[in-house]
């Protein structure tokens, strides 16, 4: 069936667990990855299968897309800058992204997926402020990561880090 | 398991390039895991290499290795204090006495590098270096010297080694017929033995201590003079009384410093009523037909010019030849008494008031020696067309730590400051760090952030301690201590700092942007170089502090010893025990 020309701006996504989510193509479009397939297969109405990303993820992803419809696509020049501030997240993103830590990781795999390098980059940023001021232990409890450093590797580690021979 | 092991390589690698240098090597000690994804990428590692002081030209060998990167960065890391020191740092304190006098109690430092011998000579020397906690008792007159050692496994800890009771003193310490006499610490001073007589690395540690009266009692008690004993500390026999000075104060005057030489002279800088300070210096002779020894040669100078009360002289301290007195608030010299063997009585002459007003310029500016001298440079032999009409000259250059708060109307610069100064020797002759110069040529180098307000200290001031090889400077002010990190080589030795670059031409003493490369992963503020603090951990009110070795600072609080180790090895223990001797005495006061 054709779409009609109120529909003409929107597209739907089929997200992995068969979840229908009909969204205007400008916000859609914050993805890379659907704007190449929507320039690729054209926008005959079907719905575009998006197979790594399930509906909660996509509806936040989505969310993010919206707020950000409008933005400027990011410059090499910005990337490099962005680097040197892990702290500066936007105020609507750092609230954005106040969800649990399975859904952070999703979300930014979703955004590397749909190619969306600005979700991506405050989704890094966000787990980077979350290691920000830890101690090796905190991160380890703040992430379920295991010591895996046998007390031999660890004074080998240390050996390596000392710089002063004064002891 | 981790939600870090659900992400691809590229997307931790991602998380990692958007860590800070300090978050990016904690989580290099965290796991495997990271250490494996930062090892796949050296353009991670270098752009985290480039965020952190060091030598920008990186060898080619290490640059394209991973491991290598990463041994690099870790290790620069530590050395510039980006290795999560606050998180890290183990903290260790030793609970003292109720009756431990804190004002009077002193931290002593000795070894090698107390001599003033540069970091370059310092590498071909052994490290030798002690940390002494002279401790006063307030109930007693007690002094108790406890020496910081290592001790089993706990690592260095405060060991009372002498205990020096005035009970044991009678011989030296006058008494009365009438009634028993209670003596109180006034003072006390430490200095090495004479290197002239001894080894030099294993000298023995003298200590000075100023004796009272406590509560006068009869006209016998009143009149009885001060009593200064200076105790050598034995290896075998303890405390030894070596010299016995009578020393004579008005009832109005007031000692408020005093110090040693090497060749057992005693300067007491003593407080004659409202803001009068006079400085005496006393020495023992020797009655060569008689050969009883005697208190003499009692100089009084006046200190000149003291305005205002924070101007008040507090401190003092004997550099080589070279006195240095300090006011009430930072432990800057601002009187000079130079040369020590003070024979004539020209006041003038023999006290100086240091200029420490700081000009408020960008270019080199001439001055005589200002702050404390911490390390040196040689340039042997440069041939410089600007320089000596192009003859093969000597030049040396000196880094100077310097805290300045005096305004001026025409301009200064108020702060801590590092200062690059210049000196051209007549002949192939290093700079000595505890000599004062009458005119050098300094250049700024470095600012210190993170400086309290230097016009609203406490009645304390900042206590200042410089590592033994000045790759660190802790400032105290009542209970903050702040450590700054820096290489002096970065801004001496133009070879060392910009790692084979070429130079400015013509900048034969290396005060073009000094330490520009080395730091330019940091703040610059007036063609300076921004040094910013890490915090330690508080742990009361700060008396004294010193460092044993880079990474070892220790601090004399109102709480008791405690040190800070913020080495590789510290892993954020904290633990707290009672100085020898403590934890019996204390329990007794409770039943």
């Amino acid at each position: 069936m054709a779409a009609t020309s109120a529909d003409a701006k929107k597209v739907t996504l089929t997200t992995s667990d068969n979840a229908d989510l009909t969204v205007e193509r400008e916000v859609a479009e914050r993805s890379i990855l659907i704007k190449n397939l929507l320039e690729d297969i054209g926008d005959n109405g079907d719905a575009i299968p998006i197979p790594n990303v399930n509906e909660a993820v996509m509806k936040k992803v989505l969310e993010w897309c919206e707020q950000h419809r409008k933005d400027p696509p990011a410059s090499q020049d910005d990337d490099a800058d962005s680097r040197k501030k892990s702290t500066d997240i936007d105020e609507w993103d750092q609230k954005f992204m106040q969800v649990d830590q399975e859904m952070l990781f999703e979300i930014i795999l979703a955004a590397n997926y749909l190619d969306i390098k600005a979700l991506l980059d405050v989704g890094c940023k966000t787990v980077a402020n979350m290691i920000k001021g830890k101690s090796p232990d905190e991160i380890r409890k703040t992430f379920n990561i295991q010591n895996d450093f046998t007390p031999e590797e660890e004074d080998q580690i240390r050996r390596e880090n000392e710089w002063a021979e004064d002891r | 398991m981790s939600l870090f092991h659900h992400l691809p390589a590229e997307l931790v690698r991602e998380v990692l390039e958007e860590l800070d240098p300090e978050s990016f090597y904690l989580c290099l000690q965290t796991s495997k895991l990271f250490r494996q994804h930062a090892g796949t990428s050296t353009k991670l590692l270098r752009d985290h290499l480039s965020r952190i002081p060091g030598r920008r030209i990186i060898s080619p060998h290490i640059l394209g290795d991973a491991n290598a990167l990463i041994r690099e960065f870790s290790k620069r890391a530590a050395q510039h204090l980006v290795a999560g020191v606050p998180w890290m740092v183990d903290r260790h304190s030793w609970l003292a006495s109720s009756h431990s006098n804190k004002k009077i109690s002193t931290l002593v430092r000795w070894g090698c590098d107390t001599e003033g011998n540069s970091i370059a000579n310092l590498d071909t020397h052994p490290f030798h270096n002690h940390l002494v906690l002279i401790e006063v008792r307030s109930n007693d007159a007690t002094v108790n010297v406890y020496i910081v050692e290592e001790y089993m496994q706990c690592g260095y800890c405060p060991r009372l080694k002498h205990i020096i009771s005035p009970h044991s003193l009678s011989e030296h310490l006058p008494a009365c017929g009438q009634h028993y006499v209670q003596y109180q610490v006034l003072k006390v001073a430490s200095c090495m033995s004479d290197p002239s007589t001894d080894d030099p690395h294993n000298s023995d540690l003298m200590i000075a201590v100023l004796y009272q009266v406590q509560t006068p009692s009869c006209d016998m008690c009143s009149n009885a003079s001060m009593k200064l004993l200076v105790f050598r500390l034995d290896a075998k026999f303890g405390p030894m009384v070596i010299e016995s000075f009578e020393i004579e104060v008005e009832r109005d005057e007031q000692v408020v410093a005093m110090a040693m030489t090497r060749s057992t002279e005693a300067i007491i800088v003593i407080r004659h009523g409202f803001n009068v300070h006079m400085v005496m210096v006393y020495r023992i002779e020797k009655d060569d037909t008689t050969l009883e020894r005697h208190t003499s040669r009692e100089t009084r100078l006046i200190i000149p010019s003291i305005q205002s009360p924070r101007e008040c002289v507090s401190g003092i301290s004997v550099q080589g030849d070279t006195v240095h007195l300090y006011p009430a608030t930072f432990p800057m010299p601002h009187w000079i008494l130079s040369p020590l063997s003070i024979v004539s009585d020209d006041i003038s002459e023999a006290i100086e008031r240091r200029d420490t007003l700081l000009p408020d310029v960008v270019d080199v500016f001439p001055k005589h020696s200002l702050g404390r001298a911490i390390a040196h440079h040689h340039h042997h032999l440069v041939t410089d067309p600007d320089l000596n009409e192009g003859a093969a000259t000597c030049v040396n250059t000196a880094l100077e730590f310097m805290i300045s708060r005096e305004e001026s109307l025409t301009g200064s610069r108020t702060g801590a400051f590092l200062l690059k100064a210049l000196h051209y020797p007549t002949s192939c002759k290093h700079f000595d760090l505890s000599k004062d110069y009458r005119r050098l040529h300094h250049v700024f180098v470095a600012q210190l952030a993170g400086l309290p307000d230097l016009h609203n200290l406490s009645t304390l001031g900042l206590r200042i301690a410089i590592s033994p090889r000045s790759h660190r400077i802790a400032i105290a002010s009542w209970k903050t201590v702040n450590v700054w990190s820096l290489d002096p080589e970065a801004f001496l030795n133009p070879d060392y700092s910009l790692g084979g670059a070429p130079g400015v031409p013509g900048d034969y003493a290396f005060t073009e942007g000094c330490g520009w490369q080395f730091y330019s992963s940091g703040k610059f503020h007036r063609e300076c170089v921004v040094l910013e603090p890490v915090e330690l951990p508080g742990s009361g009110v700060v008396f004294d502090l010193e460092f044993r070795n880079e990474d070892e600072l220790w601090g004399w609080t109102s709480t008791g010893m405690c040190r800070w180790d913020f080495s590789v090895d510290a892993c954020a223990k904290f633990d707290i025990l009672y100085m020898e001797g403590v934890r019996e005495e204390e329990g007794h006061k409770k039943r």
